[in-house]
């Protein structure tokens, strides 16, 4: 059994941008942070906790 | 060069239509994914089943009719069937097996130790699970694939291959990038795949990564020898940004990767071979 990606779900406090980061790219300089202005973002979900109802609208900073 | 085993995980127990509307999650869908799979390459299909709500279980009857579905509309079809032990995490030791004992799969998973699970729950497999699981297996003639999401897992197959709980040649998963399992790298695999060599000497090998790491270690275990899993219970997304279609579309790109590489793919009698297991 595996689980597939593990997402926390960001929003950004400066912009508002919704973002992703997958929990297997943590070593990624983007993890985390906003795609748009590299804001630190605020954690608002995750894969084992809230899933964000509209979590399709999140971009995935990976990407 | 060995010829490469295909393995398609075409459900698993995680994502819903919502994730992708393509995930087949009735056993008609399943058994119809299976076979497009096999006639596409794959040589082994791992089952997970859902319940009506879409949710995880371990439901003999959706097992049945699965299987059931797959021969009597495409008899011709003789893909190894590797069915799932850990399908919901609500079920308990009887209920992981049954369906083995019953249904007689060639193969089956073997969940080669204990784990947090989406860092929000448990994904237990005890000591006496793990050990009547295996003796079990070798009395119902089922060949166990040995999922290891770490390289303690490997070393914990090693102890119960000492014990007799598990027989060898031993097959293994590689389960990489998932919470709390090993990340998903090239570096890893080779780790991983030293440790087996080194405790569990002439084994064989397969492998996938979720999400990100996915095509890294396909590649990867292609070139070192190994043989890939793939399928929507791991990835969900073909490539950045963009949802898989179907489970046949991953089978045809790791049988186009492999064959540019120089590896045939293994029909799922030569997969029997490598294996050791008895049609």
């Amino acid at each position: 059994m595996s689980w597939g990606v593990y997402w926390m779900f960001y929003r950004c406090p400066a912009c508002g941008k919704k973002f992703k980061s997958g929990a297997d790219t943590i070593t990624d300089p983007a993890f985390g942070r906003c795609p748009a202005c590299q804001t630190e973002g605020e954690l608002v979900g995750e894969s084992g906790g809230t899933y964000p109802a509209d979590a399709n609208d999140y971009e995935d900073t990976a990407d | 060069m060995t010829k490469t085993i295909i393995t398609v995980a075409t459900t698993g127990a995680w994502p819903k239509k919502e994730n992708n509307p393509n995930v087949p999650m009735t056993p008609a869908e399943i058994s119809e994914d299976v076979y497009a799979c096999w006639k596409a390459g794959a040589a082994m299909a791992h089952l997970h089943m859902r319940d009506d709500n879409g949710n995880g279980t371990m439901d003999i009857n959706k097992f049945r009719e699965t299987v059931d579905l797959l021969h009597k509309n495409h008899p011709d079809c003789d893909i190894i069937i590797n069915m799932t032990t850990s399908g919901d995490l609500n079920a308990t030791d009887e209920t992981r097996q049954i369906h083995v004992k019953e249904l007689h799969p060639e193969m089956a998973s073997y969940d080669c130790g204990s784990m947090n699970w989406l860092h929000s729950g448990l994904f237990i497999n005890s000591p006496k699970f793990l050990e009547q699981l295996g003796a079990n297996m070798q009395e119902w003639g089922v060949k166990p694939e040995i999922e290891a999401f770490d390289p303690g897992m490997i070393a914990n197959a090693a102890y119960y291959l000492k014990k007799g709980v598990l027989k060898a040649p031993l097959h293994f998963q590689f389960c990489m990038g998932c919470a709390n399992g090993i990340p998903g790298s090239v570096k890893n695999l080779v780790f991983m795949k030293e440790t087996m060599d080194q405790l569990c000497p002439g084994s064989t090998w397969s492998c996938f990564g979720v999400g990100h790491s996915a095509m890294e270690i396909m590649y990867a275990a292609i070139a070192m020898g190994g043989h890939i899993r793939v399928g929507m219970e791991d990835n969900v997304m073909y490539s950045k940004g963009v949802l898989a279609d179907c489970n046949a579309q991953f089978v045809e790109r790791a049988v186009r990767v492999s064959r540019e590489f120089g590896r045939e793919i293994a029909t799922p009698d030569e997969a029997r071979e490598i294996l050791g297991l008895k049609k």
